[in-house]
């Protein structure tokens, strides 16, 4: 057979985000409104579990917001973790391994959008999940601190020193804005979370293994972060473990730098996870 | 739509490895544009891995392949804009209903299409594909060869330039099988169609031209009529009655390879092979030369592309 041949040339515009608008809307929909009502429900399940406790020590307890808030937000965030892993664990090996991940690659679809897409779509539902739960903690938290809500103010953001815990549990209800942040810093840590397990996804192809790996650096980080030890803390995402725990006992805790830190390693790990999967056989 | 403008799909020495298995080795390939092209050759002989290849969704291990005119390896979504691909045994998200799965694809392709476009253009690919009723449907419940249709509307949504279907027919009934070469004759008028199947009388009815692959490379490439040939060293002949001993004595001449009958009624059909061309000339006044028996019909033997098929693959299956 004759075939006139053509000249052959490199393609332009390959267009790696292509795609990114509706893999982003329809990983929005895995995560909202189940995934995030999970979520939301394990914290207001911490929530119960505490304030239950709180009440049975009775005159004990009164006004001791410390026994109540510090224990929840430990087990929430640590609950919180483990159920945003399992969540985030099949994101990218799981459509892979289900040959979903070829399905959609075999569209006109970036891969880079496909990455991203799996951390940007995760953002309304664990922002969904850990305020939903914390907003509903909070005035709990006023009840049982007898203080009633203070209103939000530009001093409020400033003023980020807190009046210590003592070993007696007494400690002051923290300011809306400062509540706020604490749970900013609650939020990214599971992004941060999502990140990792894209990445792991992106390298590995058991969900197994990336849920295992995932839990342990998770774990690793919580740890760095409660020994709150210098200059790890303050170059990773323990940063703010170590902000939550200072803030929930109403110490002075620095929120930018984390922050920063924190959608830094965000985006650096979506970018590892973008890089490994462009040359991932699916 | 004619074969002018060069080869949509072209492949030079392709290679990809496995871990310790060589699923190509030197895999050439040619589909010229405007064609519909038959993808053959035994199960691990290299098809699928070849097609994901083109659709970026496996990297070789070394070797070129060309999309377009194009750089099939680098060339992203902009080239699968092109095209419409049906995987072996096609996945979803089974959360999804099936007009969701050919929205949501439709707007990939579409770009700019207005909502209404889309709307026709899915329910269109829904009636062409058999799914009217199942519409509302959510993926997980609908069968092998529900998923299957779903996937060949899927491929067609952005009505592309290229089709690329692997196995097509794979899980459909009868009924659907036809349809889906009725789909293949329909769209042949705007898109070249390259596909791999085992069904070959489907390709037989279909295609323009076919390419046999095995043990991860090319063994033959071209039209049907050039696939097919023309044997020249196998003659049938038609018989009315047999005497004693005529089998016997035409399979133990040296020039004969082989000879197998088939009674037909009161006929006899008579394959008979050569191993020498040249004695052609021997085996009709043999066959007629006896008493008893009368030469109805004698010829070349037709081949069907399964004949051909088989004798390009040979031994290659399992390699």
């Amino acid at each position: 057979m004759v075939t006139e041949a053509l000249p052959l040339q490199p393609i332009t515009g390959s267009g790696p985000w292509r795609g990114l608008t509706g893999l982003t809307g329809a990983e929005v929909r895995r995560w909202l409104p189940w995934r995030a009502l999970v979520m939301a429900a394990v914290g207001i399940g911490v929530l119960v579990l505490f304030f239950a406790i709180w009440r049975i020590a009775g005159a004990e307890a009164e006004g001791r917001l410390g026994v109540l808030m510090i224990p929840f937000f430990s087990l929430w965030a640590i609950a919180l973790t483990l159920v945003t892993a399992t969540a985030a664990q099949g994101a990218v090996a799981g459509e892979v391994d289900e040959g979903t991940a070829a399905w959609l690659m075999g569209m006109p679809i970036g891969r880079p959008a496909f990455i991203v897409s799996k951390v940007l779509g995760a953002v309304p539902g664990v922002l969904a999940a850990v305020f939903g739960a914390g907003l509903i903690a909070y005035p709990v938290f006023s009840y049982a601190s007898s203080v009633e809500i203070r209103a939000f103010s530009a001093r409020d953001i400033l003023d980020t020193a807190r009046m210590p815990i003592g070993s007696d549990g007494f400690m002051e209800l923290p300011a809306t804005s400062e509540y706020l942040g604490l749970l900013v810093r609650m939020s990214l840590f599971l992004l941060v979370l999502v990140a990792l397990m894209v990445l792991l996804g992106a390298i590995f192809r058991s969900a197994g293994m990336v849920l295992g790996l995932g839990v342990v650096l998770a774990v690793g980080l919580f740890v760095v972060g409660v020994m709150d030890i210098a200059g790890v803390v303050d170059a990773t995402p323990a940063g703010l473990i170590s902000g939550l725990l200072d803030a929930v006992q109403a110490e002075s805790a620095p929120l930018v730098g984390p922050v920063l830190v924190s959608l830094l390693w965000t985006f650096g790990l979506t970018g590892l996870a973008a890089v490994r999967f462009q040359r991932r056989d699916l | 739509m004619t074969t002018t403008g060069g080869p949509i799909i072209e492949v030079n020495g392709l290679y990809k490895r496995y871990g310790k298995v060589e699923a190509l080795r030197g895999m050439d390939l040619m589909v010229p544009r405007g064609t519909v092209f038959g993808f053959l050759g035994p199960n691990g002989a290299g098809k699928s891995t070849t097609m994901k290849i083109l659709m970026g969704l496996v990297n070789p291990t070394r070797g070129e392949a060309f999309l377009f005119g194009r750089d099939a390896l680098h060339a992203g979504p902009a080239a699968r804009s092109r095209i419409g691909y049906l995987p072996q045994d096609p996945e979803f998200h089974t959360d999804r209903t099936v007009r969701e799965i050919l929205k949501f694809a439709g707007r990939l392709y579409s770009g700019g299409m207005n909502p209404l476009t889309l709307r026709r253009r899915v329910d269109s690919l829904i009636e062409r594909v058999g799914l009217v009723g199942k519409a509302r449907r959510r993926v997980r419940a609908l069968s092998g060869g529900e998923r299957q249709r779903l996937g060949i509307a899927q491929a067609l949504i952005g009505e592309p330039e290229l089709l690329i279907l692997d196995e097509p027919s794979a899980g459909l009934d009868p009924r659907g099988r036809r349809e889906v070469i009725d789909l293949i004759d329909d769209v042949r008028q705007h898109t070249t169609v390259f596909y791999s199947t085992h069904i070959l009388d489907d390709v037989q009815r279909v295609s323009d031209a076919v390419a046999v692959v095995g043990g991860g490379r090319m063994l033959a490439q071209g039209s049907i009529v050039e696939i097919l040939g023309t044997p020249t060293d196998t003659y049938t002949a038609i018989l009315r009655g047999e005497p004693d001993g005529l089998r016997g004595r035409v399979g133990n001449e040296p020039w004969v390879a082989g000879v197998e009958t088939t009674q037909r009624g009161e006929l006899e059909e008579w394959t008979v092979r050569l191993a020498d061309e040249s004695a052609a000339d021997r085996l009709l006044p043999l066959l007629a030369g006896q008493k008893g028996c009368d030469v109805i019909e004698f010829h070349l033997s037709d081949r069907s592309l399964e004949d051909a098929y088989l004798e390009i693959v040979g031994d290659t299956h399992g390699e």
